[in-house]
């Protein structure tokens, strides 16, 4: 099977959760008109990837503002649309990726593996997920959930696409091009990890990452260390196609990345349920 | 746990900060939590009072629902997450 794919990459000011959709939605526009059967987001979209006091506002459940967006957009243009924010459950936060499928499901992945301040304000998740789709089935993975090997392990032969979306830091200076002394070849890893996924894995993947300036601080040590930092999101959103065709990777700055993609021994879709295996995945029907 | 890729002695470095980050984080996470927790009940108990004083301790409550985020747990059954 044969798909468009898009990765979205884009700059989201914290907690200005209003402009960030737009912005989001612009690029999910351009994306439809591209005829993108399926389109990421990056990590946090919505709010922002940044340390902010309290994230308790800007959570939202199933209804909330951002999915019910969404996932309208998504039966509009029949268009499966992931994109990441931060979920709320009862009394706990959770960095999340919600899949909204042109049918009205949304189905919602937690990040299982946290770092840097995301310990401070989130929960972590317990399980890998998978959703059967139209385009076969996807597992979901966010950001530093991508350097662990169980996560890919447990994935392997059990999804036939694999969508990341991610907020990962470049490491280096803002304005110029000088990398950590320590951490600078990390930067580069965005586009690597998702391109060695896709060979080991056999599978398409695709990684929406955000770019622009990072405005977060390491807790406890507040502001001005990280002013010293000085950092910017790596970017280099990437798609790639498994073995078929080398990956296509984007510039710097916010852009729509485009790319056709085969999924591999497409059986269709078996239900419309998350499936393997046992995750805490939502199934609402029309609920937007 | 073992990394995708090779990041080298970074990787030490990196597991160090996640142990830190985990045990600092952690407790404080929880600690957010739970005062979200207690805000948000103490706000509905406040609520809740404040209809009371108003009709009289005799008088029947009625309360509206409080405006909490999460919409999940009351959605009606038909809409209600499904865990699988």
């Amino acid at each position: 099977l044969k798909i468009t794919t898009a990765a979205l990459q884009m700059a989201s000011e914290p907690l200005q959760v209003a402009s960030n959709l737009e912005r989001a939605d612009a690029l999910l526009s351009e994306a439809h008109r591209a005829g993108a059967a399926l389109a990421l987001l990056p990590e946090l979209f919505n709010t922002g990837y940044a340390l902010v006091p309290d994230f308790t506002p800007y959570a939202e459940g199933i209804d909330g503002s951002t999915l019910r967006h969404l996932s309208r957009r998504s039966r509009q243009w029949r268009m499966g649309i992931a994109g990441g924010f931060v979920e709320r459950e009862g009394r706990h936060l959770y960095d999340a990726l919600a899949l909204c499928l042109p049918t009205g499901a949304v189905h919602i992945y937690r990040k299982r593996h946290l770092v840097f301040w995301e310990p401070f304000r989130f929960r972590r998740g317990r399980s890998p997920l998978v959703v059967s789709s139209p385009w076969g089935r996807i597992g979901l993975a966010i950001c530093a959930d991508m350097i662990r090997c169980p996560v890919w392990n447990a994935y392997r032969g059990r999804i036939d696409l694999a969508v990341i979306a991610a907020a990962w830091p470049d490491f280096a200076c803002r304005d110029g091009n000088c990398g950590h002394w320590l951490f600078g070849g990390l930067g580069t890893l965005s586009a690597e990890i998702p391109a060695k996924i896709a060979r080991d894995l056999d599978v398409p993947v695709i990684f929406a990452n955000q770019c622009g300036a990072t405005r977060t601080t390491i807790p406890l040590l507040g502001l001005a260390l990280v002013q010293a930092i000085d950092d910017r999101f790596a970017g280099r959103s990437s798609i790639c196609d498994g073995r078929n065709k080398p990956a296509v990777i984007a510039e710097a700055g916010p852009r729509l990345l485009l790319s056709d993609v085969i999924v591999p021994d497409f059986r269709g879709p078996r239900s419309w349920h998350s499936t393997w295996p046992s995750v805490p995945a939502v199934f609402c029907s029309g609920s937007a | 746990m073992a990394f995708y890729v090779a990041v080298g002695p970074r990787g030490l470095l990196f597991r160090v900060g996640l142990i830190l980050t985990g045990v600092l984080g952690t407790p404080t996470y929880w600690w957010a939590s739970r005062r979200r927790h207690l805000r948000e009940r103490a706000a509905r108990r406040h609520q809740v009072l404040s209809a009371v004083m108003e009709r009289g301790r005799a008088g029947r409550v009625e309360v509206a629902a409080p405006e909490v985020k999460d919409s999940r747990s009351d959605r009606p059954p038909s809409r209600r997450a499904l865990c699988i």
